[in-house]
């Protein structure tokens, strides 16, 4: 057992979220999680949603890796975007929170020091645990679910395709393990097959545990039943004469799930037994044991917290902390939605009436599933599903059911009958009193800039909320451009808006608006017709009028206005302004202006193109910085040191190649406003908008912080809302919207730069001054919003930003921040840019969802408000889904840990809503989901005990004579019934198995391999390489031979790895004559490299050497190391290519790559 | 006087039989790895799988290249009787029997793990 004192020395969980008493908790939580596993072999953590139980757990399993470096790990993830944000997550911890390189968990680049695999179904884990197992494995549950055609037969294509699959790592496999007869005798078999191929894992981490509640058996789903067999279910009956090896796969397993159970203690005894750990804990499932003897068998393995803020003094627990509108309005707290008109009561009457009479059919005996009925969030046509296709489902999460029927909506015939009548008769949709107020609601979104995240179930509904909410944003922004837009303009934008519209019919009418699914970043933006703002201001915009989009390219990288969000470098660094840079900068280097001049231009041309003809206003802007921010580097004096970090962070990498022979005059370039020279000029405003780094951070970080941010305003500025204010100040300068009056401007004056900018800087103060209320959210409020969270937003969207080059990161934030649109909808499957843009300020505004990202996503960063248009079924369902907006350093978070005293308002809580209609049947099913979810608050957090078992389906019989009364939220703070015991976080390991000074003398001890003599070796080092890595030339005789050094760990052990190229030999094709060429030579390994991507070399001689425990020996065995391994590469190099001898530069790129294999 | 190899295993999953060495898994599994002495090197060998194996699984010597890029210490081959052998050169340079026999038990459970997976079964 280790102790809290000594884990402290090697975690820091503050690092990142800078709260103590947080940071406490989650150390806390990972030294308690090891020692209950260590204990028990089995641990449950089930803290509140949004504490960071995937940091726990990270914490938990680094403090067994540092003991214990051969730790074995498998992380099974619920579903794709959690099994990948589970990998980023474990890069960051490791860099940010485990303090020190101990070569056990952290190399000596500061990344893990295990490679880490995705396996995106389970013949990839086959594939890469034979290949190597000891790497972390990274798994998604639904990967079990092993989906084969056909409903009792086996599919004969598919389940060839995974038995030749297995075969191809597991060729011993006998015939009879694949019955294709038999759907579950094939997938149990190929699970049981499985287990063979997997080692011992040291940890298994099940993520939403509560996935597995319904257990192991014959009659659970599919997925659960592979999962436990894979692991090696002690119930498996495996014949070990098919499976040999069959067994237990899980040295110890580790549940997460702040919902670990919904009604009954069996449902952790269940999900124990999926991995054969239930038996010591059969007490959970007795039938003649109180609860309160089961609360304390629980109490064994599981640990739960509960969150809270102070607030004034006061604690509050997240009951408190939130606003539930559990009367169903969405307007006023604790109001109902007000039907508008008699037409509208009609309707709903209506339509309750038809679904009263339905559910009194005999069929459904008065009764229907929570969440399943399409009347209550659509009134608009629901497709039928297709009888053949088991799996379909009009509403997410269609395994609620398994009756087709409910899976497709009970009411759904009676509804589309009744909306097509009423469509023939009035010639426009049903209106849904609920949706209309729903969107009404949200319309507010775009002009207060607060984002709300809207969950429902029938999944057409997200299209159909989405399409209305785009048709509100389209009246605000025409009305808007109406109103902005100079007098002249005004014909043309009614002609604009009228060709929009047309275009936008047509594209409805074939049922195409948006940008087709499945675009990569990388890809052009098309645009699209979903709202005016994707039509005008995205992808090429009309090109009969200056667009937005015409805008927008004109601020792009080589374009006319590009130069705008650059910053004049040279000017900074010299202290003065623009208009002073020649003159000064003449002085600085002692040469008179007119050479100053010339040899500019001269060391210009390096930063140009040769491939250009004519070269674009803001590349020779570039060239001219680049040029003097070089010459000033290698100009000795007090601008050196800082030139030479401009320079090696902003301009290294701009050289093109080939550049150009010769470079116009340098004009005024080094004389440019920009954006940020000016923008420096008003120091309130920058404080603001763009903070100059802290004082505690070196000049290096200091500069990467400020053109980090300075990258992300201006992809801000150009890319999202910010552009409507953009396209309105130029449309205003222009007075026209004709695309002439635009190809007017080129190289303009400095003086018309400088206005511009002013313009701009001025608008911004004009939205700083103005509160909102008294304007619409602008420009201003979402560059604020950026500024002041631009750490949080690294760490939620872009952390690598941190360590790549300038311009990898500022491309990295055009992509982020590209394709914008003001509501996002989302079903079947994430969409990672939409996801990625909802944690940033701006676009999208509001985020229409299934189910899909109910679980393991955060979207917490920017957005309070919660909106239940479809209620699930489950309490922790519903929790799960406010519980990707409560987390740790949410927006709610922030702002009422900032909140100073005195009583918590109403509008500042985190909003819950509960949209529905009163004097409907969706009413019973809401008061029945509040009620369960206040028992499940008060069950969780004062012990697990259910009442009785809930119902997922609403009897009206029942439901219409209960006296109605209001559920009302619970108030009293919450405590949980499984806190951390003392005894849990003490324990007799008191001492790190290595401290920081470990590593630190191992890449001493590497970096001296350089210096020392390598015995029988000519070798011209590399002057500078990555930590932990050593690049060299060993010169054999007239040949040379590159090769990489590499600084590993085997366990406890330092290892030394040596990879030499030997070119591109296709080891596929040639294997025959690579056998042949190999067979003689003894102890030769050879490394083939399988790659689609373009690569120097598939071939390499490798090997390895393990260090002693002190460094005497180093040079003699790393001699012998490179002796070997270069000789037997240069060999091979010379059969197989034989007038060729590679250089180091020709595999530079990919021998410096070595050392990350995937990490 | 004894060889220094023959000194440095000295441990109860260890049994020399020179010039191998047995070393027995936890999971009843063996392997037997040979060790050959050079001026100032141990050359340790163990077979994974014999002739017949490797003719029958065409794509083998690419699937131990490809594992050549992930195992440490021990090197797979197809040596000249086309039987695939797992190899590691060992230092003496400084060698203790500590880390002897961690190069001997790598070679071993590499090998065996290897075999494991193109035949299911414990032979050689």
């Amino acid at each position: 057992m280790i102790d809290i004192r000594a884990a402290a020395e090697l975690l820091d969980f503050g690092a990142r979220i800078k709260n103590e008493q947080r940071a406490r908790e989650q150390l806390e939580g990972a030294v308690a999680v090891h020692n209950l596993l260590l204990r028990e072999g089995v641990a449950y953590l089930a803290d509140e949603v949004g504490m960071g139980k995937t940091f726990v757990a990270l914490g938990a399993m680094t403090l067994f890796r540092h003991f214990q470096p051969n730790f074995r790990a498998l992380i099974i993830a619920p579903r794709e975007n959690i099994q990948l944000k589970w990998m980023k997550e474990l890069g960051n911890f490791v860099r940010h929170n485990v303090r020190f390189p101990d070569m056990r968990v952290k190399a000596l680049d500061g990344r893990p020091v295990r490679p880490l695999v995705a396996c995106n179904n389970l013949l990839d884990l086959v594939r890469e645990v034979t290949l190597d197992r000891d790497r972390d494995f990274f798994l998604r549950l639904t990967s079990f679910s092993l989906p084969l055609k056909g409903r009792d037969e086996v599919d004969l294509g598919f389940a060839s395709r995974l038995r030749d699959g297995l075969r191809e790592h597991l060729p011993w496999l006998r015939n009879e393990v694949f019955d294709l007869r038999n759907k579950q005798a094939f997938k149990d078999n190929f699970a049981r097959a499985l287990c063979c191929a997997l080692p011992v894992f040291d940890l298994v981490i099940v993520d939403e545990g509560h996935n597995l509640k319904h257990g192991f058996g014959e009659n659970v789903s599919a997925r659960n039943r592979v999962l436990g067999l894979a692991m090696g279910h002690p119930d498996s009956h495996a014949d070990r004469k098919l499976f040999p090896g069959f067994g237990p796969r899980a040295k110890r397993v580790l549940f997460l799930s702040a919902t670990p159970v919904e009604e009954t203690y069996d449902h952790l005894w269940n999900q124990l037994d999926v991995v054969g750990r239930s038996s010591p804990y059969q007490e959970l499932v007795a039938t003649d044991l109180e609860e309160e003897e089961k609360k304390a068998v629980a109490g064994r393995f599981l640990i739960r917290r509960v969150t809270s803020i102070q607030i004034g003094g006061e604690e509050h627990t997240k009951n408190r902390y939130r606003r539930e509108w559990r009367h169903g309005g969405v307007h006023v707290h604790d109001e109902p939605i007000h039907l508008a008109d008699a037409k509208q009561r009609l309707v709903v009457g209506l339509v309750q009436k038809k679904v009263s009479e339905l559910l009194g059919d005999a069929r459904f005996n008065r009764s229907f599933q929570i969440g399943m009925l399409a009347s209550f969030e659509s009134f608009l046509e629901t497709a039928k599903l297709k009888r053949e296709d088991s799996d379909a489902g009009n509403f997410d999460d269609a395994d609620q059911t398994d009756d087709l029927l409910q899976r497709e909506g009970i009411d759904v015939a009676s509804v589309n009958r009744l909306a097509a009548d009423y469509r023939n008769k009035f010639g426009r949709e049903m209106p849904h009193p609920k949706m209309d107020a729903v969107v009404d609601a949200l319309t507010n979104s775009w002009k207060r800039g607060e984002k709300a995240l809207v969950f429902v179930r029938r999944v057409a509904s997200v299209k159909e909320l989405k399409r209305k909410l785009d048709e509100r944003y389209d009246d605000w922004l025409m009305e808007r451009l109406r109103r902005d837009l100079p007098e002249a303009v005004q014909p043309r934008l009614e002609e604009v808006f009228e060709r929009y519209r047309v275009e936008k019919k047509e594209a409805l009418a074939k049922g195409r608006t948006g940008e087709k699914n499945g675009r990569t970043p990388d890809e052009a933006d098309q645009g699209g017709k979903d709202t005016f703002f994707a039509w005008f201001f995205r992808g090429e915009g009309p090109q009969w009028v200056v667009s937005g989009a015409n805008i927008q390219q004109r601020f792009k990288k080589g374009a006319a206005y590009a130069a705008f969000f650059e910053d004049n470098y040279v000017a900074d660094l010299l202290g003065c302004r623009p208009g002073e840079v020649e003159a000064q900068l003449s002085e600085v280097l002692g040469v008179p202006t007119e050479r100053l001049r010339s040899e500019l231009r001269h060391r210009s041309r390096r930063f140009l193109s040769g491939a250009a003809k004519r070269h674009a206003a803001a590349d020779r802007y570039e060239a001219v910085q680049a040029a003097a921010v070089e010459w000033l580097k290698d100009r000795p004096g007090p601008h050196q040191a800082r030139a030479g970090i401009i320079w090696r962070e902003r301009f290294q990498y701009s050289c093109p190649m080939p550049h150009a022979s010769e470079a116009p005059e340098i004009g005024d370039w080094l004389e440019l406003p920009t954006f940020f020279t000016e923008l420096r000029q008003r120091p309130k405003l920058r404080d603001i908008l763009w903070p100059a780094p802290s004082s505690d951070a070196n000049q290096v970080e200091a500069f990467r912080e400020q053109e980090l941010r300075a990258q992300m305003l201006a992809s801000a500025a150009r890319l999202g809302h910010g552009l409507i204010d953009l396209y309105v100040m130029t449309i205003g300068r222009l007075n026209s919207m004709e695309p002439r009056a635009q190809e007017a401007e080129g190289d303009e004056p400095a003086g018309r730069v400088a206005g511009r900018i002013h313009e701009y800087l001025d608008l911004l103060e004009r939205q700083k001054e103005t509160p909102i209320g008294a304007r619409d959210w602008g420009t201003f409020d979402e560059l604020a919003e950026i500024a002041r969270n631009f750490n949080l937003i690294l760490d939620v969207n872009e952390p690598e930003a941190r360590q790549q080059p300038i311009g990898e990161a500022a491309k990295a934030f055009g992509q982020l921040l590209g394709r914008q649109q003001p509501v996002g909808g989302m079903s079947g499957q994430v969409n990672r840019t939409l996801v990625r843009q909802f944690r940033m300020p701006g676009y999208p505004l509001v985020l229409i969802t299934t189910d899909v990202l109910q679980e393991g996503e955060d979207l917490h960063t920017f957005c309070s408000s919660v909106h239940h248009y479809g209620i699930s079924w489950t309490p922790s369902s519903m929790e799960q889904r406010i519980g990707r907006v409560d987390r740790v350093r949410s927006q709610t978070d922030r702002r009422l840990s900032d909140l100073a005293h005195g009583a918590l308002k109403g509008e500042d809580k985190l909003q819950v809503y509960f949209p529905h209609l009163e004097d409907t049947v969706e009413v019973l099913q809401v008061q029945r989901v509040l009620e369960r979810m206040n028992v499940f608050l008060r069950l969780m957090h004062e012990g697990l005990i259910m009442a009785g078992r809930e119902k997922q389906t609403i009897s009206t019989e029942e439901e219409f004579v209960r006296p109605r009364q209001d559920v009302p939220q619970i108030d009293e703070c919450l405590r949980s019934a499984f806190p951390i015991r003392e005894d849990q976080v003490k324990g007799d390991i008191e001492e790190l198995a290595v401290g920081p000074e470990f590593a630190r003398d191992l890449a001493e001890r590497f970096a001296r391999i350089k210096c020392s003599p390598l015995a029988g070796l000519n070798i011209r080092w590399e002057p500078s390489s990555p930590p932990g890595t050593l690049l060299g030339t060993a010169c054999l005789g007239k040949r040379v031979q590159p090769f990489t050094l590499l600084l590993k760990s085997l366990g406890r052990d330092p290892l030394v790895r040596c990879i030499s190229p030997v070119g591109r030999v296709s080891p596929h094709d040639d294997q025959e004559s690579l056998v042949t060429r190999t067979a003689g030579t003894r102890a030769v390994k050879i490394g083939a490299i399988e790659t689609d991507d373009e690569c120097t070399y598939d071939l390499a001689v490798e090997g390895d050497v393990l260090l002693a425990s002190t460094s005497e020996t180093d040079a003699q065995r790393v001699a012998m190391l490179i002796n070997r391994v270069v000789h037997q590469a240069d060999s091979l190099e010379q059969e197989c290519f034989q007038d060729q001898d590679a250089v180091l530069e020709t595999f530079r790129d990919e021998l410096l790559e070595e050392g990350n294999d995937g990490r | 006087m004894a060889a220094d190899w023959l000194r440095f295993c000295q441990s109860p999953d260890l049994s020399i039989d020179e010039p191998y060495v047995d070393v027995r898994f936890r999971d009843e599994r063996h392997q037997r790895v040979q060790v050959e002495e050079h001026d100032d090197v141990y050359l340790l060998t163990a077979f994974v799988a014999r002739q017949a194996v490797v003719s029958s699984l065409p794509n083998l010597p690419v699937q131990a290249w490809l594992r050549n890029r992930a195992t440490q210490l021990v090197g797979f081959r197809i040596d000249q009787r086309r039987r695939l052998i797992g190899e590691a050169w060992v230092p003496k340079a400084g060698l203790t029997a500590e880390q002897f026999m961690l190069y001997l038990r790598t070679v071993a459970v590499e090998c065996d793990r290897f075999e494991y997976a193109v035949s299911g079964r414990d032979v050689e």
